[in-house]
């Protein structure tokens, strides 16, 4: 059982990206990292806000990471980052808030192409799908 | 060239995202012609989010509000799901194509009322609309 935010998590999430099938059909033609960014709520056990890097790369994951921060280059330069506090993310890891509602509603921000996003609606889905896979303690809970 | 502008940029949701769509129409000739003839308003309300939007065409300036638009000529409502995959349907003079499954699945939307149009009058708007909001 991983902890979320943690490295460990992290790990976790990337192999069930690359062992999902079903992911790599709905991305096959992506090309592009991006940053999951978990907002501090020190109230909750999040002292500060978490990055997440993660470079895919048509329909797998090449390459993750726990950034410093977000003068990380790798933050910086990422093609798409998707913000939210710990509380909306950990709502969305438990299927209790769909990502696009929760984008339409401002409640999770994109910041990147949008074209593309809608592009690749569904493998958006699918990746948000794979976080609720992922064996999970929740870092208010533990 | 025409410009997209939000009315409430710390807004960040639906109004933001079709601002975005928007502003990617901008940058490509075609759609920026159309944007730049678009005239009226438009209310998109996706009931599953409780989210509404307005948008209000002018003069090749295109305002996006986080509310609906009393008074809207348009009002499109339709699912969240719809309304992503909206983008990506092939388009036959401006509306979705029949000739493709998503084309034929989104008419029976509109049949069985999960997506309702109003202001069917203003068929150019809309057509227009969809234009660029099109990304397939």
């Amino acid at each position: 059982m991983a902890v979320f935010p943690s490295e460990e998590w992290l790990a976790a999430f990337v192999e069930q990206i690359n062992s999902s099938s079903e992911y790599a059909d709905a991305a096959a033609t992506w090309e592009g990292d991006l940053v999951f960014v978990y907002e501090k709520e020190p109230d909750k056990g999040v002292d500060e806000d978490v990055y997440a890097w993660l470079d895919l790369w048509h329909g797998k994951c090449r390459d993750a990471a726990r950034l410093e921060g977000p003068d990380d280059p790798r933050a910086t330069g990422a093609k798409f980052t998707i913000s939210a506090p710990y509380s909306r993310w950990k709502a969305v890891v438990k299927k209790e808030l769909d990502p696009v509602k929760g984008m339409m509603q401002g409640k999770i921000k994109v910041k990147g192409d949008l074209p593309t996003i809608v592009r690749y609606v569904k493998a958006s889905n699918v990746l948000v799908d794979l976080t609720s896979k992922v064996e999970t303690e929740f870092i208010d809970e533990v | 060239m025409p410009h997209v502008v939000l009315a409430d940029p710390g807004n960040g949701g639906l109004d933001a995202m079709l601002a975005g769509l928007l502003t990617a129409a901008a940058d490509d000739p075609s759609k920026a012609r159309v944007l730049d003839a678009m005239r009226g308003t438009v209310t998109i309300a996706v009931p599953d989010a409780e989210v509404e939007v307005g948008l209000r065409f002018s003069h090749g300036v295109c305002k996006v509000h986080p509310t609906a638009i009393a008074g809207s000529k348009v009002r499109i409502e339709m699912p969240s799901e719809t309304l992503m995959a909206f983008s990506t349907m092939p388009l036959m003079f401006g509306m979705p194509s029949l000739r493709t499954p998503e084309g034929r699945a989104f008419t029976r939307q509109v049949l069985t009322r999960e997506v309702r149009i109003t202001g069917l009058r203003h068929l150019k708007l809309i057509t227009q609309l969809n234009t660029v909001l099109s990304l397939a």
